[in-house]
């Protein structure tokens, strides 16, 4: 079914940084798949490795201090890492776009909206001027951006944070790419303002047959819009599904952490749910599972033995507890 | 936080100014040159005056090592003598830049309001004026002698460390210990005195090195125009002066040529030994 | 039409000129109070002709009105100023404007030239050297900045006329034309090089720091990873969206060194002869001439303030930020 066709594939990754001329490895054995019209959700803290992730997808990690030591990213069925570096500028921005987290910092502060609009067409030689113009007016009507004629001639910091993050996603559309990379799109944006853009990237994905790659650190975002979820901690992947199994029976001690400190109205402030500890500095990984030092669950062989990732019925988990298959009461007694 | 006060440690300040290969080297030219110029005359008999007239114009040779002038004088006593002007109108002027300076930068930063505007604005005007045209101008009316040429440099050099204590002053002011002085009752000038200045006072470290070095070349400058120290004095401004002359130019560079080499050198050196200090001093720099 | 837009940028401008008013008038009362100092007003000069008697002395200061506030003959001094009288040369024996007027277009050109050689040296250079941050051409560019700001121009100038003019005899060395040769714009040329040379390499240093750092922050930009992300090219990201953008800051720099600009033209006319307002100064300072120093001195006033207003509004059209706002 053209359904199921992958659009982007990931095996294997890994990416190292040189630090003062040691290499350490910031991600490592990352492995996911997205389909057409398919959201994957990549959850986890700052640091954790969602961000290399997503942008070694788009190889615009800094070429003198990092490197993808291993594995595969195929976009379309091709694989990114043997294109060159010209290969890969036309890719950029037309078969995958990306957008980030703070829409003014990301919009060039001298040049009008139309102009940054523009460009993208003009320089992948999509479109001539006039139809540059056109199309961007047009795209900007999609986004729900009222009077987009006018907005055209406006500089960035004469529209608001919200209607820049519009801008940004039209920006990403133009092209109709098969894969937007949204990194952390709504982290600095009013909550009202977060709902009304993730619903207009769920428009959007409909409309537009695109795939998304959802980075944030906010499983109330992951909830509204993705169909898979993979949870990463400390440059790993520790548990990966669908939306439905990951929210109703999540395995990795992790994820049922991120999930408990979700704030709740029902919930009272001060029971709010934090998870204990620090993640491992990146060049001091332990042996063992990584995330032991914070795991309420954590034993002798989980500070000696790194766990694999485990497969159960498509649901992996990185942890011990899983090796069986699903265990009901780690979710159980917690609360 | 940014620990404004960097001098504590007196030790690890000199240790990491040390690092600074370069600016360790100027440090050292620096400091034999000064000695050169100030000590050696009084070892040596070296006259920059004497008028030897059975060499007028002479290259370099065993009785005048660097030649003589046109009117027969030792270029290299004039030098020396020279470099004692010359360092001395640097090192004086930046004092007085630094005496007006930091006053009005300390007041236009701790005052704010009416003071702020009215040092903003002089600063503005002296910016936006050629500090050696002015000099050309009042020397052209008062003449020039090697106080006030001190004097009119120092004044003119007077924006860059306002301005440097007048940020810092702002960033300063609102600290907690400022506003625990006032609750205590102590005065303005207390406070300016006693607690804000010892906390801005390090970026002034930084400056002297470069204020000396513009200092000198505005000097050399004004000299060369004939503006500046005028002769029988010497300075190396004035004794490049005879350059201004095509024959001399031309035909008797060891005239005209050290006094230039060692200005460049010791301008370079100064600077060097600025970054030296700004990179001791500022951890931002640090690598 | 999308291009235009915005808040116009005509009130910005005006704004500008308008802020620059006081700056000139407390520089030129400056200037004026400096020459009522001055030796030599034009009463005296009749006085020391013609020995006159004090009361006749006296009625002549009176008829000059020399005797009226100093600030009702600042007044009338800025209003002949506005009409182009700015007085007569005790030297010359010619109106002062004239003289200066006659100069100004030779000092314009050597420092516009040097300031543009200046720049296309100095900012390719500075993009080379962000670039590749520690690389070779880097630690070029920085060196050569680092001479450039310690180089006394005077001294650079006469190393300039010994080797190129003197020693080699590839280029003149003085004036603005050969000596009794035609007017050609060859001619005029070569002897521009040298001292445009001279003038540039003094400001090289500073643009070229201002632009590496300048670059190497704004390659920092989250519009920057935008730009790539776009699928523009190397060059494209760095010249269209970063130098784009670092231009701002290099035009602070360009405008707090046009004062050194002008007060190192001075010094470099007149090593090289060049008939500009800066020599004519120094000429006017040996021979005494007061009226022309102080008329020189009002004048780079007026070209200083017009740099500065010219690069105010270069401000306003490269950062849309400051001349519209919301």
């Amino acid at each position: 079914m053209e359904l199921q066709k992958p659009i982007l594939q990931v095996e294997n990754l890994q990416v190292d940084f040189l630090v003062k001329k040691h290499s350490i490895t910031a991600v490592s054995d990352v492995s996911f798949s997205v389909n057409r019209r398919r959201t994957l959700g990549i959850v986890g803290e700052s640091g954790c490795g969602k961000s290399v992730t997503a942008t070694s997808i788009m190889r615009l990690l800094p070429k003198q201090t990092s490197r993808i030591s291993k594995g595969k990213i195929l976009l379309d069925g091709e694989d990114i890492l043997t294109k060159t570096e010209d290969e890969m500028r036309a890719i950029r921005g037309v078969k995958a776009s990306m957008i980030f987290q703070d829409p003014l910092t990301c919009l060039n502060p001298v040049y009008t909206i139309g102009k940054q609009l523009c460009e993208v067409l003009l320089v992948h030689k999509l479109a001539d001027k006039k139809t540059a113009v056109d199309r961007s007016i047009e795209m900007l009507n999609k986004v729900g951006i009222a009077d987009a004629a006018k907005k055209m001639s406006a500089f960035p910091h004469q529209i608001s944070g919200g209607m820049r993050q519009r801008v940004m996603i039209a920006m990403a559309m133009l092209t109709n790419p098969l894969l937007l990379i949204a990194d952390e799109p709504t982290t600095a944006l009013d909550v009202t303002i977060q709902a009304q853009i993730l619903e207009l990237m769920e428009k959007l994905k409909e409309d537009f047959d695109t795939s998304i790659l959802m980075i944030t650190h906010d499983m109330g975002v992951i909830a509204d819009v993705a169909d898979y979820v993979m949870v990463m901690y400390a440059g790993e992947v520790v548990e990966h599904g669908t939306c439905e199994e990951l929210f109703d029976n999540p395995q990795h001690p992790y994820t049922v952490g991120l999930l408990k400190s979700i704030p709740r109205v029902d919930q009272d402030k001060e029971a709010l749910y934090t998870i204990e500890g620090m993640v491992p500095s990146i060049d001091n990984m332990p042996t063992g599972c990584r995330f032991a030092n914070r795991c309420p669950h954590a034993t002798k062989r989980c500070q000696e033995e790194h766990p694999g990732l485990m497969d159960h019925h498509g649901h992996k988990v990185r942890c011990w507890l899983f090796e069986g298959g699903c265990q009901e009461e780690v979710k159980h007694d917690e609360e | 936080m940014t620990d404004t006060n960097l001098l504590i440690h007196k030790e690890s300040f000199v240790k990491k100014f040390v690092k600074h290969k370069m600016a360790t080297v100027a440090f050292i030219i620096i400091a034999l040159e000064v000695i050169l110029v100030y000590v050696g005359p009084l070892i040596f008999d070296w006259d920059p005056y004497f008028i030897d007239t059975a060499a007028l114009g002479a290259p370099p040779s065993a009785d005048h090592i660097l030649g003589t002038d046109t009117i027969g004088r030792d270029i290299f006593a004039r030098l020396v003598y020279g470099g004692q002007i010359s360092i001395m109108v640097g090192v004086l002027s930046t004092v007085v830049s630094f005496i007006i300076g930091i006053p009005l930068g300390l007041c236009a930063g701790y005052f704010k309001g009416k003071t702020e505007i009215l040092v903003m604005r002089a600063v503005d005007i002296f910016q936006s004026f050629p500090g050696m045209v002015m000099i050309l101008v009042l020397v052209a009316i008062f003449g020039s002698s090697v106080l006030t040429l001190i004097l009119m440099i120092g004044v003119m050099g007077w924006v860059s460390p306002a301005k440097m204590i007048y940020s810092a002053t702002l960033s300063v002011r609102e600290k907690d210990f400022v506003d625990s002085a006032k609750t205590l009752g102590a005065g303005h000038l207390t406070i300016l005195v006693r607690h804000i200045l010892p906390n801005v006072v390090s970026p002034i470290w930084i400056l002297i090195a470069f204020r000396v070095s513009s200092a000198m070349l505005m000097e050399s400058s004004l000299s060369f125009l004939g503006a500046g120290i005028t002769a029988p004095q010497a300075s190396w401004g004035n004794i490049i002066n005879a350059a201004q002359n095509a024959t001399v130019l031309v035909k008797e560079p060891w005239i005209w040529l050290p006094a230039g080499i060692i200005l460049f050198v010791t301008v370079i050196c100064i600077n060097l030994i600025g970054e030296g200090v700004r990179d001791a001093l500022d951890p931002k720099m640090k690598r | 039409m999308y291009v235009k837009g915005g808040v116009p940028l005509p009130r910005y401008i005006f704004k500008r000129i308008l802020s620059t008013i006081p700056v000139f008038l407390i520089l030129t009362f400056l200037v004026f109070v400096l020459s009522d100092f001055a030796p030599g007003n034009a009463v005296d000069i009749v006085a020391s002709e013609q020995k006159l008697s004090q009361e006749a002395y006296d009625a002549l200061i009176h008829q000059y009105g020399l005797d009226r506030p100093l600030l009702v003959r600042y007044g009338d001094w800025l209003l002949d100023l506005m009409q182009g009288e700015m007085g007569t040369s005790l030297r010359a024996k010619a109106p002062i404007f004239d003289l200066i007027s006659q100069r100004m277009g030779p000092t314009l050109i050597l420092m516009l030239s040097g300031l543009v050689l200046a720049i296309v040296i100095a900012i390719p250079l500075g993009v080379a050297a962000a670039f590749k941050p520690y690389s070779f051409w880097d630690n070029c560019s920085s060196t050569l900045a680092f001479i450039g700001n310690a180089m006394p121009s005077f001294f650079l100038a006469l190393c300039v006329l010994y080797i190129f003019s003197s020693k080699l005899g590839l280029l003149p060395g003085s004036g603005m034309y050969s000596a009794g040769g035609a007017h050609t714009f060859g001619d005029f040329l070569s002897h521009l090089i040298l001292p445009a040379c001279v003038v540039a390499f003094t400001l090289i240093g500073d643009i070229v720091k201002q632009t590496r750092a300048g670059l190497l922050e704004v390659l920092n930009e989250d519009y920057i990873k935008t730009a790539r992300a776009k699928g523009l090219g190397e060059k494209a990201v760095i010249i269209k969206h970063g130098l784009r953008n670092s231009l701002i800051p290099i035009i602070t720099v360009i405008s707090l060194s046009i004062p050194y600009i002008v007060g190192g033209a001075v010094v470099i006319e007149q090593i090289f002869g060049w008939p500009g307002i800066g020599s004519l100064m120094i000429s006017s300072i040996d021979g005494r001439d007061f009226g022309v120093v102080m008329g020189v001195a009002t004048m780079i006033c007026i070209i200083v303030m017009c740099c500065n207003i010219v690069l105010d509004i270069l401000y306003g059209v490269l950062d849309p930020r400051i001349s519209r706002s919301k």
